[in-house]
């Protein structure tokens, strides 16, 4: 092991797979509950008049949407946590870094993972 | 600012609430739950993995580690935020659904009411039946929009996820010092990677907001097509689909009905009485009153003859009122020389059509008493039935027979006188 990271990789490669595995299945699930109730939209108060149901349907509509997006976003965060665990656990087994350097790769590791994650998404979109 | 509630009769309220799908709603509160539980198993799961990720990469020991489970402790608190928020959302949305499966299961039954008291023989200004059941259905609209108002404010969004801590500076420039790896992305091992993720993006969700517009005078027309009526609009007077009388356009306002007295005047002219109640040719105040009994519109006897008991709002003095609300049988012709006096003596005073109107109509007051008295509406105490005066003296034109009876078989039967 390095000197100056005390790190277990087999441990955080196993770390990685759990949580990949929870993005297929547990985050995915969550992920697509929230993409049906924002497909159903709203649901209620349609001919209502007045502001008070208005303002509950607004809402409600905010709920929908804020909580789909975080549901997707933490789908595809696990994914990058799970990429970049196993990154640190490949790089860290070989490469001797000091703490430092080792905070510094770490960040790094994440900001191009979800850079990464951001840029294929943005792909495709367009 | 809760609606304008005035502003709506009982079908214009009734048009409101039956898009309301309480199956549906319930779905979705379902899937809030459901939802809700997903979330908590994964966030109690993402804590667990936490623990077990920095037993082996301590954070005491290795700044690196912590800088990561700084990160997984960002996701975990947005997803306990989320989570807490779809558990109060699903609260809110459940209590929304129930005041309006509410409201919507106490306004429907009156719905047929009012369609029944709008065809029935009274007139609206008379009896004001469609009111009693539009201020109901108003009544709970404002229990429900209470409700809501109360159970709406339940109804809130999670905070958008964002990767990074606010207090996270710029991500700093890893110096090229060798070391391999990165995920081989196009941001690995470049800065501003976080800066260039927005985080969760919300994708908006239409709002549907379509109500009916309100009406200055919503009491003036049933607007039993569902629709509010407006000024002018179908509803005043116009009978509906369902071919029933609309007369709050054609006998216009309900100021001119005698509150007391019997001095005023029911509006006089041509107003029609759509819906068959008399035919084409019934007329209020036309040619062939119907025959005004005593005490009703008695004076001037503009308004006919048609024998109306007053209802709520119209007290007349010396007589409680009746509220009849049932057609007349088929066939009934108001205003027809068999039901009131003679054409041509329309509107001469209540005098005019005694007499014969009430002979006319006493089995339609007798079968409308039947009927109240099946429904239980009748009162413990009695309610004085319609009564009028017949003319007497009259000389009988029609003697008994004084011949002495003969029973016998008649002529030409066989077997006898042979």
């Amino acid at each position: 092991m390095p000197d100056g990271v005390q790190i277990q990789t087999d441990q955080v490669n196993e770390f990685a797979q759990d949580l990949r595995a929870d993005a297929d299945k547990g985050f995915a699930s969550a992920a697509d509950r929230g993409a049906d109730l924002h497909a159903h939209g709203v649901v209620f108060g349609k001919s209502i008049p007045g502001d008070t149901v208005l303002d509950a349907k607004n809402r409600y509509a905010e709920a929908l949407a804020n909580t789909e997006a975080n549901l997707r976003e933490y789908r595809r965060m696990a994914v990058i946590f799970a990429e970049v665990a196993e990154q640190i656990a490949r790089d860290f087994a070989h490469v001797d870094m000091s703490s430092e350097a080792a905070q510094l790769r770490v960040q790094a590791l994440l900001d191009g993972a979800i850079a990464n994650a951001d840029a294929v998404q943005k792909g495709g979109q367009a | 600012m809760g609606a304008d509630w005035d502003a709506y009769n009982l079908p214009a309220i009734w048009s409101m609430l039956k898009e309301e799908n309480a199956c549906t709603g319930a779905d979705r509160v379902l899937s809030w739950e459901g939802l809700a539980h997903d979330v908590r198993t994964q966030h109690r799961r993402l804590l667990d993995a936490k623990e077990s990720l920095a037993a082996v990469w301590s954070p005491d020991k290795n700044p690196s580690a912590r800088i990561f489970l700084d990160r997984m402790d960002l996701l975990a608190a947005s997803m306990n935020d989320t989570l807490t928020r779809a558990e109060d959302t699903r609260a809110g949305l459940r209590g929304v659904l129930e005041a309006l499966g509410a409201a919507q299961a106490e306004v429907q039954p009156w719905v047929e009411v009012r369609q029944n008291a709008t065809g029935d023989i009274i007139p609206r200004f008379v009896d004001h039946a469609e009111d009693e059941y539009d201020e109901k259905a108003r009544q709970a609209m404002r229990r429900a929009e209470a409700a809501i108002a109360d159970h709406g404010t339940q109804i809130q969004p999670p905070q958008l996820y964002k990767p990074t801590h606010p207090r996270d500076g710029p991500v700093r420039e890893l110096s090229g010092d060798g070391a391999e790896g990165g995920t081989g992305g196009t941001g690995a091992g470049s800065s501003g990677g976080l800066n260039r993720s927005s985080g969760a993006q919300p994708v908006p969700v239409a709002v549907p907001h379509d109500p009916p517009a309100p009406d200055r005078f919503p009491d003036r027309g049933p607007a039993d097509t569902g629709e509010p009526a407006g000024p002018g609009m179908p509803g005043d007077g116009i009978p509906g689909p369902s071919g029933g009388p609309d007369l709050a356009g054609v006998l216009p306002t309900p100021s001119t009905v005698p509150a007391a007295g019997g001095s005023g005047l029911v509006p006089s002219g041509a107003g029609t009485v759509p819906g068959g109640i008399g035919g084409p040719s019934a007329v209020i105040g036309g040619p062939g009153s119907f025959g005004v009994p005593p005490g009703v519109f008695s004076g001037s006897g503009v308004g006919g003859g048609m024998p109306v008991p007053l209802g709520r709002g119209a007290a007349q003095p010396g007589r409680q009122a009746v509220p009849v609300r049932s057609a007349m049988p088929s066939g009934t012709v108001i205003g027809s020389p068999g039901t009131g006096t003679k054409p041509g003596t329309a509107g001469r005073g209540a005098a005019a059509g005694r007499g014969a109107a009430g002979q006319q109509l006493g089995p339609q007051t007798a079968a409308n008493r039947a009927r109240r008295d099946a429904a239980g509406q009748e009162s413990a105490d009695g309610v004085a039935d319609q009564t009028w005066e017949v003319l007497d003296g009259v000389t009988p034109v029609i003697a008994p027979d004084t011949r002495p009876p003969r029973h016998d078989p008649g002529p030409g039967v066989l077997g006898l006188h042979r």
